[in-house]
């Protein structure tokens, strides 16, 4: 029990660094904050769409109430918070690191595929996103994207029939 | 007369799923829901929405049976990760670790594993059993649904999954309520107006499904895990000798199995509840009337057998109340749902009569797939230990590539892609300040069909809300409701502060 509980906190508990606000307020403070926005720009976004009677719908209707529901639900939680020490774990330091190269890999695959094909983007992509790990070298991270883009290449080009050219320019 | 009835609509239900082509849609589901769900960290989620693209280009009868057979072939590799690797990717799993990854210290891996299939196919028969029989009682009483009644059902299918998963009860609404937004995302059915499209011609169809749940089970996960979890590996090696239970071992777990089957069971017929929380249940069960129970934890084949057995037995329930009555109990079934949405079938009451061969090709389906699942797993199982040990290092860049093809190839659209960072992003801040995703999913795939039942149902009545109290069967529904939230307002109030529920982190 213990192996498999240390397993599934590691990554939520992490190191004990954070930054004082972001403490203080605690994880249930911050996403109440969060959804409060959220559901303010819903309703208000919902308000500009026609609202409609309640036997007549207009489309902003339900979205409009879903924004007010997300308000009052923020609300709530921020209300019954528990006490800070009390939240388990404290706020992970963002994994900047993993972070920029996963989702950079991802914003990486859909600009190159467009303007240099599945080749290349499947490369950059796979390449970006193994740096993201500390664990990966320069050197295993190209291996793995090479081994990959002729992957995409056999299976989904030849195989499947992706509509993506291999190679574009421009 | 309801069992002939039952038992020929079976028969009829092997015809469908039997036809060579529905048939090689079932295997090679299973083989790669197995395939990736025995890599590390892939949970049954990941794994469905990632081959959710494939049944995308099949028609609608293949399309389920495949991604039914994803599901439980992932399922079951999901139990080969665990009990070898002590790594549970799919949170059920988590109970199966507790005495599973003990017995593979102990050598008995192997055992352990055929044993969760003997329970895994014992289980699922029984549900599927029970699942014939049932939903056809159901679909009469469905015949009386109107829009008042599938919008209160609606409600509380919603209100039961954001309730009664892990974490805070209000943090489960408050995901529920996002998802809903997000369905209401696209062109509005009745207006034609495009809402929350921000001018995005790509986001006219709404947003698509796969790209949302890659986005939040997938990408979100990895944003978490990569340089924060070191991923055991695995040195065991097995063969198929390896993985009979001795005589004494299978005499141990023949009761456990049967207890689990029915609190899997009992628990499938609660809607909302996860099957983590089942898994958790039965094993504390088996702990408690164990004669020396001290053996748990240190690889007691009671602890693997009985969670197993619980968790397929739900899975399978599960399936009533999403195929009869169109709410899904987790997230999962609201993934099958909303493929079964794309592919252009009503889900709802109706179904079980306007696509008999969708409903009774799953049900003869689930019983060639886990058989299949058997017959495959005992020859292939050293090439799954062999996936064991593919580093996370190498695997999440890997997955990355297969995502974004995969979403590509839905719409030729590098749009969705796009879509695919941006929910892996809101997911990981959801997950890191302890909000369930999984509700999003369940208010995406039924806030569609909830606005526009509600819809109806205030024209008919004028737009009196009373409506819902003055029909006997909403009327049922929205008590049932009004239960949900006094039980948590009880247990809110009744716990002390340092006592309410944790968040169990993802």
């Amino acid at each position: 029990m213990r192996k498999t509980a240390e397993i599934m906190t590691d990554h939520i508990t992490g190191h004990h660094r954070s930054t004082s606000l972001i403490r203080r307020l605690g994880k249930d403070r911050i996403g109440a904050l969060l959804l409060i926005l959220i559901g303010a720009g819903i309703a208000l976004t919902g308000m500009t769409y026609r609202m409609g009677t309640a036997t007549r719908m207009g489309p902003g209707y339900m979205p409009f109430f879903y924004g007010v529901l997300m308000v009052l639900v923020g609300v709530a939680i921020a209300v019954t918070a528990r006490p800070v020490d009390e939240q388990r774990g404290d706020v992970v330091p963002v994994n900047w690191r993993a972070w920029l190269c996963i989702l950079g890999g991802l914003v990486a695959f859909a600009v190159i595929a467009v303007y240099g094909g599945l080749v290349p983007a499947t490369f950059v992509a796979v390449f970006v996103a193994a740096m993201g790990s500390k664990a990966n070298s320069i050197r295993d991270a190209a291996l793995l994207a090479a081994g990959l883009a002729v992957a995409a290449v056999l299976v989904f080009s030849y195989g499947l029939k992706l509509q993506l050219a291999l190679f574009a320019w421009g | 007369m309801v069992m002939e009835q039952a038992l020929a609509d079976l028969w009829y239900g092997f015809g469908v799923a039997l036809q060579p082509a529905n048939l090689m849609w079932v295997v090679i589901g299973v083989v790669l829901g197995n395939l990736i769900g025995v890599l590390p960290g892939m949970g049954a989620m990941t794994t469905i929405s990632m081959l959710l693209p494939l049944t995308y280009v099949i028609p609608a009868v293949p399309a389920i049976l495949m991604l039914a057979g994803i599901f439980y072939g992932s399922m079951y590799g999901g139990a080969i990760c665990a009990i070898l690797l002590n790594l549970p990717s799919h949170p059920p799993h988590a109970v199966t670790c507790i005495d599973g990854y003990p017995m593979t210290l102990n050598g008995r891996g192997g055992a352990a594993l055929g044993i969760t299939m003997m329970a895994s196919f014992f289980a699922a028969s029984v549900g599927i059993v029970l699942m014939v029989f049932v939903s056809p009682l159901l679909e009469a009483v469905a015949f009386k649904f109107g829009p008042t009644e599938i919008s209160a059902v609606m409600l509380l299918g919603l209100l039961a999954g954001a309730t009664m998963a892990r974490g805070l009860p209000l943090k489960g609404i408050a995901m529920t309520l996002f998802g809903l937004f997000v369905g209401a995302i696209g062109t509005d059915v009745s207006s034609g107006v495009q809402r929350y499209t921000f001018g995005l011609r790509e986001l006219a169809d709404g947003v698509d499904l796969a790209a949302l749940s890659l986005g939040l089970f997938g990408i979100s996960d990895f944003l978490l895990t990569v340089n924060r979890r070191e991923v055991a590996t695995t040195t065991t090696r097995l063969t198929m000798r390896q993985m009979m239970p001795t005589r004494n071992e299978l005499k141990a777990a023949i009761l456990p199995m049967l207890r689990g089957t029915g609190i899997g069971a009992i628990f499938g017929a609660m809607p909302g509840t996860g099957p983590t929380i089942t898994t958790f249940v039965a094993y504390a069960l088996e702990r408690k009337i164990a004669k020396s129970p001290e053996r748990f934890g240190k690889g007691a084949i009671e602890g693997v057998t009985a969670p197993e057995a619980a968790a397929h037995s739900k899975t399978q329930i599960d399936f009533i109340p999403t195929m009869s009555l169109g709410i899904p109990g987790d997230p999962v079934m609201a993934l099958l749902l909303g493929a079964l949405i794309i592919k252009g079938i009503n889900t709802g009451p109706q179904l079980i009569t306007e696509h008999p061969d969708v409903f009774w090709g799953l049900v003869a389906s689930f019983w060639i797939g886990n058989l299949l699942l058997m017959v495959l797993n005992v020859p292939l199982i050293g090439i799954w230990v062999r996936l064991l040990r593919m580093p996370y290092r190498l695997l999440f860049p890997s997955a990355l590539f297969f995502i974004a093809v995969g979403v590509y190839s839905t719409h030729n659209s590098v749009f969705d892609i796009l879509l695919v960072a941006a929910f892996g992003c809101v997911g990981a801040i959801f997950l890191l300040l302890e909000f369930p995703v999984a509700p999003i999913v369940l208010g995406f795939v039924l806030g569609p069909m909830l606005e526009e039942n509600f819809r109806r149902a205030m024209v008919l009545s004028h737009g009196d809300l009373m409506i819902y109290l003055q029909r006997p069967i909403s009327a049922g529904f929205i008590i049932a409701c009004m239960v949900l939230i006094l039980l948590q307002l009880h247990s809110y109030l009744r716990a002390p502060a340092s006592a309410r529920p944790a968040y169990a982190p993802h």
